[in-house]
């Protein structure tokens, strides 16, 4: 038994060398041709896609590699089991996942020359829920906030996979759920969800500089900053004005947009689009096309916002104009409903021309296409084995 | 639906063909001086039928079928008797005498007695398993590892001692499968519904029962609740005569047990018992390949004991009653106080380890129960009055953040290890019950029998600190509970009892009110549901040796509390509009009993729809219960028992068991029908025990005994998640599991003390029931059994 016991041991450790020194060799050849094709080569892996498949209550995510996004459907015959709700984000080169689940797990993946995504390296903050939100600035910076009590912002290298520093933002108040962020300049801005408690609108701001939580700016025209780890509710457009989608749920404040102007780092006290008025229902998710032109979610039915009736989407794409505090209508009457806060919304701006975004719905999940400059919407792929939950692309 | 009312409408409206003239079996017990002996025990194994003799030794058994029958009489103290009797139309009643001779061992009686019952319960018309917990109460296993040794039951745990099991019963499991105890349900008397069942039958050890009843398939009316497909009732030791039991027991990380168990019966029939036992354990096994993070967020695999797992219960209970009078066979008032601590290692895949979160319980049960046969002619009565109090505890009021070595390591600044809000949470439940069980013998070959069961559950409770977090105590505010089961079925025997049927029908009425949180208000809610089931069941007894059973029940579950008015300690919300799940079954199988081999086969169905599941959120939005899945299951279970020499006995059994979905699209949460017909993830479907048992008697002194046995479980490793779904070759598994078991015990002469060695897993086998969630390594038992009986 102890002869076995030993025999593993060193077993173990032989695999252990031998993965160490694949890996330096292989992080070697990637940084002396400063190729953007993650690892190994073989099969030219462009993008990558996250999939939730199962059915009842045991559902998980499937990731895998694409070379291309042309093809009418998909499955996941090559996915990855991951074992948790995933989302997936890129620094360019390597896919990372913030899974759902205790302790906070971010794992970065790098692709094998079949394919496969293979599970690289993993930041873990104990105590720690879950990832709350991501935001990777570029292959060596990232940052992240965890829910669980634990209030601070991790920054990491993602490329070495390490917890750089830590920024406290407990000042920011207690009992908070961090929602989504964006970088502007030198500031961080944080969305801080009290699931209506404040009846106000919360946004942390923090110094990259200095790494310090500099204040927290309120604006009691709308509340609550829920979003989802698939979800945008911050997004900046071409002058670098921050809008920031509010939903209103558990406040009885209406659904809005607020906005922090280029250079600001409060408010803009005479901008509100008022969603509730300008769609007449709950919104959810903000994503910016072009020229003051965005895209969010309108629930039509808020009892179902939570895709509990498994049964009835209730979420609709709609375009709004944000520089004239308008609603455009339906992104597509075509577009079937969609459960956005349960399952999935994100935008992926894959090209000048096109956004790439999900529908998963009843009859169909699916990937949708989104030409900013006509407004048409087409279906680009389709699901077979569950609903997509994100896209990266690692070659640009 | 129509068969089913067919079924009933036959069985219940049968004419009597067979009842031509009734028998009469009358006589008197006496003693090796002539003394006749009160209380003895008659049982007549032909006619299912038992009975006590009067103050006077005398007995009479009415409405007999002419023909052969055996009559088993049984006395404390005394040697069994057994004789065969025939009734014959010329002759249809018949006196005997009885003459029983003393046995200083009383100890056989004993077990003789129990093993009758089983026979009885073995040979009716429900696929039922029996454990006898007489037989293996000197080893150092537990209620939880005895079920696990039947056919067709599948154990999942969590841990050691006390921590979270689930159990399935040929496929369906959880909220489906339902428990009693001494036939009142169990969850009147533990905390199922709050801590589960595995730290309730963790308060029940296995020196403090006396067998297990495991019906598969259809429940019997006697069984009062809406369980979908099985159901398990513990019954307790109440033997009627004097006697003290001491066992004490102490086994691999820092685990004590110890229990004691004591009766006297006065000559007047007045009769006292007290009973106890103290369980502990550290549960400080060694986990492998967990993680502790590093300063830049890395993980490193490291092997550490478990630190924060330790489960301590204990329990005193007593009774005081009077047995054999005219006016009552036994009367008997019962109250018990018992209290569990239980700390909370980690989350449910463990991977985040926790050091201060904790479950503590106190439940106090009184109740009285009265028992008569003949309470009118033919009439047998079984009454139950109780009144329990279960007190719950949650503790997670820590900001201090653990590694697995126990160290902590950081400290959060707001929330609890588990919580949002922290909690110190005491839930004061209150449950007042009452069961009527009335069997009537209208003839020789029919007897109905009627169970109705009451209960009225009221809960409220207080969180200082939650309320600090919302604002608002929503624990003061209260949940009431009303149910009532009433189940009627009709037993009729044919061909000279050959085959006997039995018919049920149940009706189960709930009515519960409660409240939701909806925008931080407190709105009131109330449910009321009634539902009913049906049952058809045959048994055949082709030979005496070979018995064939086909059963079919239409079985209902009502949603519960939590699942139809939400639970706010639990983050789940109401939803009113729950469908009660349903499940047809059907059962079939036939055993076969010779002197040196037995074997049984079963095979089942069940066909489930409306299956309820918690279609779970992020909280703190609240999760909510719903009807998703229909599921079919095919299996089959087999169990073999050889005894080729008097001294080796060999068991083997195994279980089959397909489950697979079929539901479409419309009622499975996805896009497509991909999932129907997929085998559905996370179930064993494939699992078996053995067991060889060498006995040596007269080995060192006349009378004493010797016994070695090696046991094995095996369970066939299983997908995590839907087995159509991703990469084949690097799915996650729950792993193949085969643990072996050796031990060996010497019972002394006269079973005074018995001494016993165990070791179970004894290759160190890494084991896993649950996905992440390591089970002990190797752990190492010693036992000390004492018991003293009368002179």
């Amino acid at each position: 038994m102890v002869n076995k016991k030993k025999l593993k041991q060193a077993r173990h450790i032989i695999v252990r060398i031998l993965i160490l020194v694949t890996i330096s060799m292989t992080s070697g050849c990637s940084s002396d041709d400063d190729s953007t094709i993650p690892q190994e080569t073989g099969v030219e892996v462009n993008h990558a896609l996250s999939i939730v498949s199962g059915a009842g209550e045991v559902k998980t995510t499937f990731l895998q590699g694409l070379t291309d996004l042309n093809v009418s459907s998909i499955d996941n015959t090559k996915g990855t089991e991951v074992g948790q709700f995933s989302s997936i984000y890129s620094d360019g080169k390597s896919m990372f996942t913030a899974g759902f689940g205790a302790p906070a797990t971010m794992k970065k993946y790098v692709f094998d020359k079949e394919g496969k995504a293979i599970l690289d390296q993993e930041i873990i903050i104990p105590g720690s829920n879950s990832f709350s939100s991501l935001e990777i600035l570029n292959e060596t910076t990232g940052y992240a906030t965890v829910g669980g009590g634990i209030s601070k912002v991790i920054q990491f290298n993602p490329n070495t996979m390490r917890i750089t520093g830590e920024i406290n933002i407990k000042d920011a108040g207690d009992g908070l759920f961090y929602s989504d962020m964006i970088i502007r300049d030198s500031n961080l801005f944080i969305a801080l969800n009290d699931f209506g408690g404040s009846g106000t609108a919360k946004v942390a701001v923090v110094d990259l500089n200095t790494n310090s939580l500099s204040k927290v700016i309120t604006d009691d025209r709308t509340a609550t900053l829920f979003n989802t780890l698939t979800t945008e509710i911050m997004t900046v457009d071409e002058k670098g004005d921050i809008y920031i989608q509010a939903s209103g749920l558990f406040s009885g404040k209406p659904s809005g947009v607020l906005r922090i102007k280029a250079g600001q780092t409060d408010f803009d006290t005479e901008y509100f689009f008022d969603l509730k008025a300008a769609v007449g229902k709950t919104c959810f998710g903000l994503y910016y096309f072009k020229d003051g032109v965005a895209c969010t979610t309108v629930s039509e039915n808020d009892d179902n916002f939570f895709g509990i009736d498994g049964t009835n989407p209730v979420f609709r794409y709609q375009k709004i104009d944000l520089s004239k505090t308008q609603d455009m209508g339906d992104l597509d009457a075509s577009l079937p409903n969609t459960f956005a806060a349960s399952r999935t919304s994100f935008m992926k701006q894959i090209s000048e021309e096109n956004v790439l975004f999900p529908i998963a719905g009843t009859e169909e999940d699916a990937l949708y296409s989104y030409e900013i400059s006509s407004g048409k919407v087409s279906k680009k792929m389709k699901s077979t084995s569950g609903y997509i939950t994100g896209l990266i692309t690692l070659k640009q | 639906m129509q068969y089913i009312l067919f079924f009933i409408t036959v069985f219940f409206t049968f004419p009597e063909t067979i009842l031509s003239q009734e028998g009469v079996i009358s006589g008197v017990v006496i003693n090796e001086k002539g003394e006749q002996l009160s209380g003895a025990h008659i049982f007549l194994s032909s006619a299912n039928k038992s009975l006590t003799s009067d103050d006077s030794g005398f007995f009479k058994i009415r409405n007999l079928n002419l023909g052969e029958h055996q009559i088993i009489v049984s006395h404390l103290g005394y040697q069994t008797q057994q004789k065969t009797i025939i009734l014959s139309k010329i002759e249809p009643e018949t006196k005997i005498t009885i003459h029983l001779i003393e046995e200083s061992d009383q100890l056989n009686e004993i077990t003789v007695l129990g093993a009758s019952k089983a026979t009885k319960i073995k040979n009716g018309t429900t696929t039922v398993s029996i454990v006898e917990a007489s037989k293996v109460n000197s080893r150092s296993v537990t209620t939880s590892d005895l079920l696990s040794t039947v056919s067709g039951v599948q154990i999942r745990q969590s841990g050691g001692v006390g921590n979270s099991t689930e159990i399935s019963i040929q496929g369906l499991s959880g909220r489906q499968v339902k428990f009693f105890v001494d036939g009142i349900p169990m969850d009147f008397l533990y905390p199922v519904e709050e801590l589960g069942i595995g730290s309730s039958l963790a308060m029940l050890p296995v020196n403090l029962i006396k067998r297990m009843e495991v019906y598969k398939g259809a429940v019997p009316v006697a069984m009062g609740v809406d369980a979908l497909g099985g159901a398990i009732n513990i019954v307790t030791r109440k033997e009627k005569h004097d006697f003290l039991e001491a066992t004490v027991a102490h086994s691999s990380f820092n685990t004590w047990k110890a229990t004691v168990n004591t009766r006297k019966v006065l000559p007047s029939g007045v009769t006292a018992g007290l009973a106890g036992y103290y369980t502990y354990s550290d549960n400080s096994y060694t986990l492998e390949d967990v993680n502790i993070v590093n300063d830049q967020g890395n993980p490193e695999s490291i092997s550490a004991k478990k630190f924060h797992d330790a489960f301590r219960s204990y329990m005193i209970k007593g009774d005081i009653g009077v047995i054999n009078k005219s006016w009552a066979d036994q009367i008997t008032l019962n109250f018990s106080y018992a209290d569990l601590y239980d700390e909370i290692q980690h989350n449910f895949e463990m991977r985040q380890p926790y050091g201060e979160a904790l479950n503590r319980v106190s439940t106090f049960n009184n109740s009285l129960q009265y028992q008569k046969s003949d309470l009118i002619k033919n009439l047998d009565a079984n009454l139950y009055f109780g009144y329990n109090s279960i007190i719950t505890r949650f503790d997670d009021n820590t900001l201090n953040i653990y590694n697995w070595r126990g160290e902590i390591i950081g400290q959060r600044t707001s929330g609890g290890e588990i919580t949002a809000s922290q909690n110190k949470l005491k839930l004061n439940g209150e449950n007042v019950s009452g069961r009527i069980f009335l069997k009537y013998d209208f003839s020789a070959t029919s007897r109905l029998i009627f169970n109705g069961v009451a209960s009225f559950f009221r809960r409220s409770g207080e969180d200082p600190v939650a309320a600090a977090f919302y604002g608002n105590d929503y624990y003061q505010n209260p949940v009431h509970i009303h149910k009532i089961t009433n189940g009627i079925g009709l037993e009729k025997y044919f061909l000279d009892k050959k085959i006997t049927t039995s018919s049920a029908l149940k009706l189960y009425q709930y009515k519960a009110k409660g409240f939701e949180i909806t925008n931080n208000e407190i709105n009131e809610i109330e449910q009321q549901k009634t539902a009913f089931g049906v049952s058809q069941s045959f048994s055949w007894k082709f030979v005496p040796e070979f018995l064939g059973k086909l059963s079919y029940e239409y079985a209902t579950r009502l949603p519960d509390r939590i699942e139809t008015l939400g639970d706010f300690s639990l983050a789940v919300a109401a939803n009113p509009n729950l469908k009660p799940e349903r499940s047809h079954n059907i059962n079939l199988g036939s055993s076969v009993k010779k002197q040196t081999w037995n074997a049984e086969i079963n095979g089942f169905f069940r066909e489930v729809e409306n299956i309820i599941i918690l279609q779970a959120v992020p909280p703190p939005v609240l999760s909510t219960y719903e009807n998703l899945l229909k599921t079919r299951i095919l299996g089959l279970e087999g169990e073999i028992g050889v005894m080729p020499l008097p001294w080796l006995s060999i068991t083997l059994n195994g279980t089959f068991q397909d489950l697979r979905n079929r539901s479409k699209k419309e009622n499975s949460g996805v896009s497509n029908d991909r999932y129907f017909g997929a085998r559905l993830p996370n179930k064993p479907y494939l699992f078996g025990n053995s067991e060889v048992q060498i006995t040596k008697n007269n080995l060192f002194k006349n009378k004493d005994k010797m016994q070695f046995w090696w046991s094995t479980r095996y369970v066939e490793e299983f997908f995590r998640y839907w087995e159509i779904d991703g990469r084949k070759e690097d799915k996650l598994v729950i792993p193949t599991q085969w643990l072996h078991n050796l031990g060996i015990s010497y019972t002394g002469k006269q079973k005074r003390y018995t001494l016993t060695l165990e070791t179970q897993n004894i290759f160190n086998q890494q084991a896993f029931d649950n996905f992440g969630v390591q089970k002990p390594g190797r752990s190492w038992h010693l036992k000390l059994k004492t018991s003293l009986f009368k002179s």
